[in-house]
């Protein structure tokens, strides 16, 4: 009589797979991710020459628009503030990517027809569940820390000592945190979709969405409140630079991911499985 | 002692469409034909039963355990071969194999060489580049390499050519000797009276008719060919009780007749018959006798 293999056997066959399946996607998102970060911040030496022209010219814009695109209180003398300005285009990048990959790690089973063999083999749906997530935290990781070692890899490169180093690894710390958010509100919001080849889109229009809630909330007084909603607000790079540190959003970040999980968890065990 | 239960198992689905009340045994070492036109309910039925969706009213059991609940435990002893199976692109079909197997305790490597060899399957293909017949074969073996003691076949032959057919059958058959439990889903009629022992038809999303296939075949049904004087009109013959599907052709006529055959010889004396026969049909043309023609769209 055959017996299903062990829990953590199934668990890392499963995770491995995602792995399998998923570098090549990593790559193509990372590389140009880590090609323009590294170019952004080779040009330090001369932001930082140029700063006061720069801080002058930001003066003359709305604080409003400035704090919708993240770039408030910028000082280009330092090279953590420097990053910050431009920190929301990565973060959105790593959104996209970390969205994508979280609506499509259980849709595409379905969107391929491989769930009807892979959802009768001797592995419970929790664990083949939390396989997927573990293998995506893993990717979306990768991408923080592949963005961490281009900025670091590059800042050693062209000789620019960081002043505030802490503040550099907080910013890719939340960074890190909003794309768990992102793969995990993902994954939700497609997991009880009749509709599986969907998902990329639907991912796209939940990611652009969140940041537009974000972008809104700060133009306009009366909508303020939204910005609760999005989880760009509480991974702000400028945040980051003020706190000196993690801020207290990156916990709001974590509570959000591993409540998105645990209910898409919950939602796909009482899944029908069409195919 | 039963292999699987189904009691009063039912599953709707918006607009009235599924399975209703279905209640079955199938003991253990049988083969059951599920059979059914397109669309009556048996991809439903067996999702069902492997716990994939959720019954709306009854229950499944297999082995004794309801898939919902009991889940790895079931699937474990359970081999199951989509109608449709999807094979995961970009890798091999042993790389395939080889992650399915994984999630048995057992190794699976040796009979899964062992299958691949029988079914003629080449483990260094990708999936991409596999015919339907080949992936059917991926699937097969999949459901077989870990030498399930019930094996569950979604219209296993459909898109097939008639060589793998004829293979699918041999391997069908050698486990129908190993004393695994099968349940057969088809809606090839002459598929479930070459291999199986009982057959169950599904109409609408509800099974009409359970019964032995050989009690089957020796109902009062008959398939009916005559050849008849051109200037006859064979009314009367065509008026009787029990006639169905008649077909002219020429001077032929052909129909099924289910009922006395005595008032049928009395029928055809009153006609100008030139020629007659009337053989035993096949088992399609009995289930339709009793489906009616009409009745494939469900």
């Amino acid at each position: 009589m055959a017996e299903p293999a062990s829990v953590g056997a199934a668990f890392m066959n499963v995770f491995r797979r995602e792995l399998g399946f998923a570098w090549r996607s990593l790559l193509v998102w990372l590389i140009p991710g880590m090609a323009m970060i590294g170019l952004t911040v080779s040009m330090q030496p001369e932001m930082s020459k140029e700063g006061s022209l720069f801080a002058a010219k930001l003066d003359m814009v709305p604080k409003e628009v400035l704090v919708a695109f993240g770039v408030q209180g910028a000082d280009f003398g330092d090279p953590a503030s420097t990053l910050a300005t431009n920190f929301t285009i990565y973060e959105l990048i790593g959104a996209a990517f970390a969205g994508i990959l979280g609506a499509t790690v259980l849709a595409k089973e379905e969107a391929f027809g491989t769930g009807e063999m892979l959802y009768t083999m001797p592995v419970s749906r929790r664990t083949i569940v939390l396989a997927k997530v573990a293998a995506g935290l893993v990717l979306v990781g990768l991408f923080a820390l592949g963005l961490a070692g281009a900025t670091l890899g590059t800042f050693a490169a062209i000789g620019v000592t960081l002043i505030r180093p802490a503040v550099v690894a907080a910013m890719f710390a939340v960074a890190g945190a909003l794309f768990a958010t992102m793969f995990a509100l993902g994954m939700l919001i497609t997991v009880r979709s009749s509709r599986p080849r969907n998902a990329t889109s639907t991912a796209l229009g939940l990611i652009f969405g969140l940041y537009g809630i974000n972008v809104v909330g700060a133009l306009n007084d009366s909508l303020a409140g939204l910005r609760a909603l999005s989880p760009f607000r509480y991974a702000e790079a400028a945040q980051v630079v003020k706190a000196g540190g993690l801020p207290g959003g990156t916990l709001v970040l974590m509570v959000v991911a591993l409540a998105a999980i645990a209910a898409a968890c919950l939602l796909f065990e009482r899944k029908d499985i069409h195919a | 002692m039963s292999t699987i239960t189904l009691e009063h198992l039912t599953k709707l689905y918006p607009g009235g469409r599924g399975v209703r009340d279905l209640d079955l045994v199938v003991e253990r070492g049988e083969v059951l034909g599920f059979i059914g036109p397109n669309g009556a309910g048996k991809s439903t039925t067996i999702r069902t039963m492997l716990g994939l969706i959720a019954p709306t009213a009854g229950c499944a059991r297999i082995l004794g355990l309801d898939a919902r609940v009991a889940g790895p435990a079931v699937w474990a002893r359970v081999g199951y071969l989509p109608s449709e199976p999807r094979l995961y692109d970009g890798m091999t079909v042993g790389a395939i194999l080889e992650y399915l197997g994984r999630f048995f305790e057992t190794d699976t490597s040796a009979r899964r060489r062992v299958l691949a060899e029988m079914v003629e399957l080449d483990l260094s293909r990708r999936a991409e580049d596999l015919s339907i017949g080949n992936k059917k074969k991926v699937a097969l073996v999949a459901a077989l390499q870990h030498t399930p003691e019930v094996l569950i076949l979604d219209e296993p032959t459909s898109g097939l050519d008639p060589l793998i057919q004829a293979r699918f059958f041999e391997v069908i058959q050698e486990e129908r000797a190993r004393g695994t439990t099968v349940f057969f889903s088809s809606h090839v009629l002459s598929e479930v009276e070459r291999l199986c022992d009982r057959v169950a038809i599904l109409r609408d999303g509800a099974i009409v008719e359970l019964a032995r296939v050989v009690d089957l075949q020796a109902r009062q049904v008959k398939r009916v060919r005559v050849r008849l004087d051109p200037a006859d009109a064979a009314a009367d013959l065509l008026a009787l009780a029990g006639v169905r599907d008649p077909v002219r052709d020429g001077e032929g006529l052909s129909f099924v007749y289910r009922g006395d055959v005595k008032r049928l010889l009395g029928a055809l004396a009153g006609v100008a018959v030139i020629d007659a026969t009337i053989e035993e049909p096949s088992l399609e043309e009995i289930v339709l006798s009793h489906y009616g023609k009409g009745g494939g769209d469900g």
